[in-house]
């Protein structure tokens, strides 16, 4: 299951390759996105987020809680599901940078392996 | 859009340790505009604020919190925990700027707030030792020379404040700046509301003694 | 100027012990409590002596004192570094500001592209700004933004210099707005409202007195 997590970092850079794509931000699962903003629960709720991406607690989500991908991979009804929240640059397009990202994503060597795709979210979150 | 409702930058994640790159979010993209708003009205930068300007919000923390950190540590007593309550305040506005009615009132809102946050903090501290740790005054500075020093009224009520015995000054400021009852600060000060109501007549006395000779 | 501490009937109230003798029967308490009222219900026993009104004039000049110390005791303070600031920005949730998502199409069955609300009114904004002499403030994007081909009024708040001519102003606006939206979104804009709000900004001087605006 640590596959899905390596994925998960590989798919942030290609992500972040894409020109006019000026940040990335943390894309999660809504069910982690409810959180206290109390700094002890902090910790926690980030290995959280990090089991529901790699789907498996132990060592490897330990390991990603010290630098978690941006970008969510999980598994979903009909495959894989990868979200990724950016930035664009004012001067680009975001319908354009946002269908590249996607492009992107699909295209990608390392989505070969896995099966099927549920869905490819890609969010414009700033323009800049 | 299954199952992703929220989106952006998950600012509340952030653990010191993980560099996740929310920063150029905060960056400058535009500094003609940065300093536009600068000279923008509240009304303005809050409507901003409330759209999602960080930039706007920005300027408002700048332009109000070296009041908002003025208020509470008067309301306190001292500056300790002031810079809390500063950034609590301020943190509390942006998730509730949205229920400001009028944006033009930027200002009293903010101070209203700075007193609700004080407030929990005076509690706080009670909650936690019975020991005052407000600085405690030297009287002795309420001498002539010293107040003849004073370069302006405000600087002359500022030491008058100081010099007034303690219990005296506490009801004053709880009073004056942190809008309370009489019968708010009897509890707060655990004392009678008589004795309240005696210590607020004397400071007052004394102040707008001081006062009227800065007229 | 030094008023005589020695109390006497021509000296004032508050160099006096019997306050009742000195403001027509009434204590300084009182008229604190009731200016605390608003001066409400109106006490004509108040109202219409000469010594309380002037008690009550020195007991909002106080008031308006105290108000002042504690505005220059922050116009005084030492200048900090900015940390302060940056801890307040790194602490506000910025999420709560994301809006609705509106959609960006896409061939594939199975992409999901959008772009926030959030960040189309910080497009707008930016655009706004660009703008010569305006200062964009409140945008709404009015309309299901969330469903393709809906008509979607765009109503945008601005300030503007004094002096300048305001429907070329608007104009020049709505064209940036227009081309911003167009370049980043497929929302199909049935108009933009531009209301200028005010028009008391300062137009900053180019050599110092640099002044700030409240």
């Amino acid at each position: 299951m640590t596959d899905l997590a390596e994925f998960a970092r590989e798919m942030e850079s290609v992500v972040r390759s894409v020109p006019g794509v000026t940040a990335v931000y943390p894309a999660t699962p809504v069910v982690v996105t409810v959180v206290a903003t109390v700094v002890a629960t902090v910790a926690s709720t980030v290995s959280t987020a990090v089991s529901a991406v790699v789907g498996a607690g132990g060592e490897a989500a330990a390991e990603l809680a010290k630098t978690p991908a941006l970008v969510s991979v999980s598994t979903g009804k009909d495959g894989l599901r990868v979200a990724a929240s950016i930035g664009v640059a004012s001067g680009d397009s975001s319908t354009e940078v946002c269908r590249r990202v996607h492009d992107s994503i699909a295209e990608s060597g390392g989505i070969t392996e896995f099966t099927a795709i549920d869905t490819i979210t890609v969010t414009v979150a700033s323009i800049d | 859009m299954g199952g992703y409702d929220v989106v952006a930058c998950h600012d509340e994640f952030v653990t010191p340790g993980a560099t996740v790159s929310c920063e150029s979010r905060a960056t400058i993209p535009d500094g003609k505009s940065r300093a536009l708003l600068e000279y923008a009205d509240d009304h303005t930068l809050v409507d901003r604020a409330v759209d999602g300007d960080v930039r706007a919000f920005e300027v408002l923390v700048r332009r109000h919190g070296p009041l908002v950190r003025a208020y509470a540590t008067r309301i306190l007593g001292s500056s300790h925990d002031a810079d809390d309550v500063v950034q609590e305040t301020f943190i509390t506005a942006w998730a509730k700027l949205s229920t400001l009615e009028n944006p033009a009132m930027a200002k009293s809102w903010l101070m209203r707030i700075a007193n609700h946050k004080s407030i929990d903090r005076i509690r706080a501290r009670r909650n936690h030792s019975n020991l005052d740790d407000v600085d405690v005054p030297a009287s002795e500075d309420h001498s002539p020379t010293r107040l003849a020093e004073a370069r302006s009224r405000s600087e002359a009520l500022s030491q008058v404040l100081t010099a007034l015995p303690e219990d005296q000054r506490r009801c004053w400021e709880l009073k004056e700046f942190a809008d309370y009852s009489y019968v708010k600060i009897a509890e707060e000060l655990d004392l009678p509301v008589s004795t309240v109501r005696g210590l607020l007549a004397r400071a007052r006395k004394t102040l707008i003694r001081e006062m009227e000779v800065w007229r | 100027m030094t008023p005589s501490h020695t109390p006497d009937s021509t000296a004032p109230w508050f160099a006096a012990d019997d306050e009742p003798d000195h403001l027509d029967g009434h204590t300084i308490e009182e008229l604190s409590d009731y200016l605390d009222r608003g001066k409400e219900p109106a006490d004509p026993s108040v109202d219409e002596s000469a010594a309380c009104r002037i008690a009550l004039a020195s007991l909002e000049r106080l008031h308006g004192a105290m108000g002042s110390m504690v505005q220059e005791e922050a116009d005084r303070a030492p200048a900090r570094d900015d940390s302060w600031v940056t801890t307040i920005l790194d602490g506000i949730v910025r999420d709560s500001r994301s809006g609705r998502d509106i959609p960006i199409s896409h061939p594939a069955p199975t992409a999901r592209l959008s772009v926030t609300e959030g960040a189309v009114r910080g497009l707008l904004r930016a655009a706004g700004d660009s703008v010569d002499n305006i200062i964009v403030g409140r945008c709404r994007l009015d309309g299901d933004v969330t469903t393709p081909g809906v008509p979607v009024t765009v109503t945008v708040d601005a300030n503007v210099y004094r002096g300048e001519n305001i429907p070329t102003l608007a104009d020049n606006l709505r064209s940036a707005l227009l081309d911003a939206l167009h370049s980043h979104t497929e929302l199909t804009i049935a108009g933009i409202d531009v209301t200028i709000r005010d028009i008391f900004l300062i137009k900053p001087e180019p050599e110092g007195g640099v002044q700030n605006h409240d």
